[in-house]
């Protein structure tokens, strides 16, 4: 049997007939990154990209999202509530990137599902690219460790098509019915690959880089070695060099904490907007008379691990990281995630706990 | 020119000079323009540049600051402080893109009522010709594809310290900690995508400090200073970060005998310094150099159109995200609050939006005036790499363009020199800036 595939040309052509119908999200290329943004033609992609700076979060989930906003005119009260989405397609995610939505729809579309993220997420296709291969930007990226958190670099599971780089051509995988619809108008063509079976073409292609890696992968501790090391000196060791930034939470493409508030604006219309906030910000848990329950940036950094690896897995069954490695790049003092994950696996800090 | 231009003037009048000559324009029967909206203050030097920056963020045309003549403050020297502020503060305005005329500080006493009618009639046709204020940050575009000559000039050139200095550092690290001199050394190891800060409290900790290989490249690590808890620490320092100490000592946060300061050899900064500022120096002794501020794209920046100069940070601050990597990694920011985040009054919103990170980071800028040492360590936490540094030499260079190097009247000022000289704006001398900053 043989495998469906497009080429570049073919799928450039593609993409860009879809613009007149779709909000376009892809990784262009910006200074000296990558980065998803909307894109106004097919000649902006940026086809070598590696993972991109930002993650894809802010295309359903907005830095900044205007909730309701009124004000008092001649005519009364005039009351909006300004969600307006429009099909969009997400080109070039990595499976990661796809995982991290799956992570999302467990939390935000469970009953009450949130609309504004609900609306966005169902207007969504998500075109995957598969990691690794030999060509410029295959992946694995530093930092990384899907496989960590239960993902792949072929992981096709949470994604509507898997694009496999295969030379200049691309391999298709359409795992849904979105995504089959979606590539109704592409000009594909069977090719015989060597080597390559169709029903798992990507980890055919790509699944070298799984079998290739030099050291063993980093095991993940289940969730209650996270609680046994709560009270652990690790968090105050390592907290001791935190700025207490916000960038590995902005950054992190499954972090959604918001804070709501509103705001008057000069001509008179009140806004009530939703904005990201950051566990690690030093008034993210203060309360009303002032009480902060974590008072310290050791408290803020457990927090966000334990979120991750104890809390978010007890509720939704997977850990909240999908291992894409932004955090452990964009930190400014180098903490890494990873080193967190290893250390917790070791219990190395078990005989220094202190206490609570 | 918008044909009807009406614009929105927003006007701080000092209550016992300025306030009164308005009213006597009023019951002179003087007229002038009703653009203007007063905002009675105590004094011209309870006007901070902050709301000067929220008037113009909230859609003033024109911001008009107006006290008792120098000399007449009714608190003796409260417009001695404004001129020096609104000094730095019109020139910070003008480098990230708004025009100088929009904002005027002048004297008028209670006396002046026909000078008060003809200062507002003056300012306001200034300001209508000028037609309405841009929202900074408002215009979204595309930062320019040259992030290399973003970075400050001393990263490029990629100042090393000197040779065998790597040797030296954990073994007087051991010896400090070993003989109770210090609790912890605060400095570099080897991390696992880049160097990192350390906290070596033990001889095996110690044993991994290195040199990093570019300081100039790096954080400062005095702004660890502030988490210690009476804890004793020697710091690895290049000389902008030991000049960081020194106002901080100034400024009461630290005591020269709580620190110890390790002087990486090389300039690794902008200098200069004796190499009597350290308690320990590693390899050649530090450069002195021309203190002079270097950077290439500030004087080119300088001669830009201000419109230029918009464009230019708009872009950049599309790309904050308000992280607060700048301010955490930098030794001056170390306020309990932040006006970015105070709650009462709220001076800026959450919005994630480029108009509030502008707000930012203009008055974090302003902060910084006589403070500020060059570092870097804004620009090089920053994950987005917006190159804040331009912001705070523009300011630094005004600063020594109106302030000598005591601080009083005269030309030349370096922070943090020494950790005796007064912060610029803690002082004034009263036959400098004459003539009002408008």
């Amino acid at each position: 049997m043989n495998q469906e595939i497009i080429s570049r040309q073919e799928l450039s052509r593609w993409l860009e007939s879809l613009l007149p119908g779709y909000t376009v999200i892809a990784p262009v290329h910006r200074e000296d990154r990558d980065v998803f943004a909307v894109i106004g033609s097919t000649g902006e992609v940026a086809w070598d990209a590696g993972r991109t700076a930002n993650p894809a979060k802010e295309f359903f989930f907005p830095a900044s999202e205007t909730i309701v906003r009124w004000r008092t005119g001649p005519a009364g009260l005039q009351v909006e509530a300004p969600l307006a989405t429009r099909p969009q397609v997400l080109f070039g995610a990595r499976p990661c990137d796809g995982m991290a939505l799956d992570v999302l729809d467990r939390l935000l579309l469970a009953d009450p599902a949130d609309p504004y993220y609900k609306a966005r997420r169902d207007a969504t296709t998500v075109v995957g690219w598969a990691c690794g291969g030999e060509h410029p930007g295959g992946g694995p990226f530093e930092g990384c460790f899907c496989e960590t958190v239960g993902g792949g670099p072929a992981d096709r599971r949470f994604l509507d098509v898997l694009l496999t780089r295969h030379g200049d051509d691309y391999a298709i995988d359409a795992v849904t019915e979105k995504g089959r619809q979606l590539l109704s108008g592409a000009k594909t063509e069977p090719r015989d690959l060597p080597a390559v079976t169709p029903a798992h073409a990507a980890d055919d292609i790509v699944g070298a880089v799984l079998r290739d890696r030099p050291q063993p992968v980093l095991q993940m501790p289940p969730p209650t070695e996270w609680r046994a090391q709560f009270d652990a000196a690790f968090w105050t060791e390592l907290a001791q060099r935190c700025l207490g930034c916000r960038t590995c939470t902005y950054d992190c493409p499954v972090c959604y904490c918001f804070d709501v508030r509103d705001r008057a604006l000069p001509d008179g219309t009140i806004e009530r907007l939703r904005c990201w906030d950051s566990c690690q910000g030093m008034q993210c848990f203060a309360i009303a008379g002032g009480h902060n329950p974590r008072p310290t940036q050791a408290a803020r950094q457990r927090q966000r691990y334990m979120h991750k690896f104890l809390y978010y897995p007890e509720r939704e069954g997977v850990a909240l990281c999908v291992g894409c490695g932004r955090c452990v790049v964009d930190c400014p003092v180098n903490i890494d995630i990873r080193e967190v994950i290893a250390a917790i696996a070791a219990g190395a800090t078990a005989a220094e706990r202190v206490p609570a | 020119m918008i044909e009807n231009f009406e614009p929105r003037i927003v006007g701080f009048l000092c209550n016992w000079c300025s306030y009164a000559g308005a009213d006597l324009a009023g019951t002179s029967r003087l007229s002038y323009p009703p653009n203007i909206r007063i905002v009675r203050v105590p004094c011209s030097g309870r006007v901070d540049p902050l709301f000067v920056m929220r008037a113009l963020r909230d859609g003033a045309d024109g911001v008009l600051v107006l006290g008792c003549h120098p000399g007449d403050c009714h608190y003796s020297d409260g417009n001695y402080h404004a001129r020096r502020r609104f000094a730095i503060m019109h020139e910070l305005l003008s480098f990230v893109g708004y025009e100088p005329e929009r904002v005027r500080v002048d004297w008028v006493s209670a006396s002046e009522g026909a000078r008060f009618a003809r200062v507002v009639n003056e300012f306001t046709e200034a300001v209508r010709s000028l037609g309405p204020v841009r929202r900074l940050g408002a215009q979204s575009a595309t930062a320019p594809a040259q992030a290399a000559a973003l970075r400050p000039a001393a990263a490029r050139a990629g100042e090393t310290p000197g040779p065998g200095q790597t040797g030296q550092l954990p073994e007087l690290a051991a010896k400090l900690l070993a003989e109770g001199q210090v609790d912890v050394v605060l400095g570099w190891e080897k991390g696992s995508v880049r160097e990192r800060p350390l906290f070596a409290s033990t001889a095996e900790q110690a044993a991994r400090l290195i040199v990093p290989e570019d300081p100039s490249a790096s954080l400062n690590l005095a702004t660890y200073l502030h988490h210690l808890h009476g804890k004793k620490a020697a710091l690895v320092v290049k000389p902008a970060d030991a000049r960081a100490v020194n106002v901080l000592i100034k400024e009461g946060q630290l005591k020269r005998e709580d620190v110890v300061l390790i002087g990486l050899g090389g300039e690794g900064g902008r200098g200069p310094l004796p190499a009597s500022a350290y308690d320990f120096v590693l390899g050649e002794p530090p450069v002195l150099s021309d203190a002079s501020v270097t950077a290439p794209l500030l004087d080119e920046m300088e001669s830009w159109p201000v419109a230029q100069r918009a464009a230019f940070w708009d872009a950049q601050f599309n790309k904050c995200e308000r992280c607060y990597a700048c301010r955490q990694a930098c030794p001056m920011c170390y306020c309990a609050e932040c006006l970015s985040e105070q709650l009462n009054p709220a001076w800026q919103s959450i919005a994630i939006e480029a108009p509030e990170q502008a707000f930012f980071h203009v008055m974090r800028a302003f902060h910084m005036a006589g403070r500020c040492t060059g570092c870097n360590a804004c620009s090089n936490a920053c994950p987005e790499g917006i190159p804040l540094y331009l912001l705070n030499q523009k300011v630094a260079r005004e600063v020594a363009r109106f302030f000598g190097p005591d601080g009083l009247k005269g030309t030349g000022y370096q922070a943090g020199l020494s950790a005796d000289v007064a912060l610029p704006f803690t002082v004034f001398t009263k036959d400098e800036l004459a003539g009002g900053h408008s």
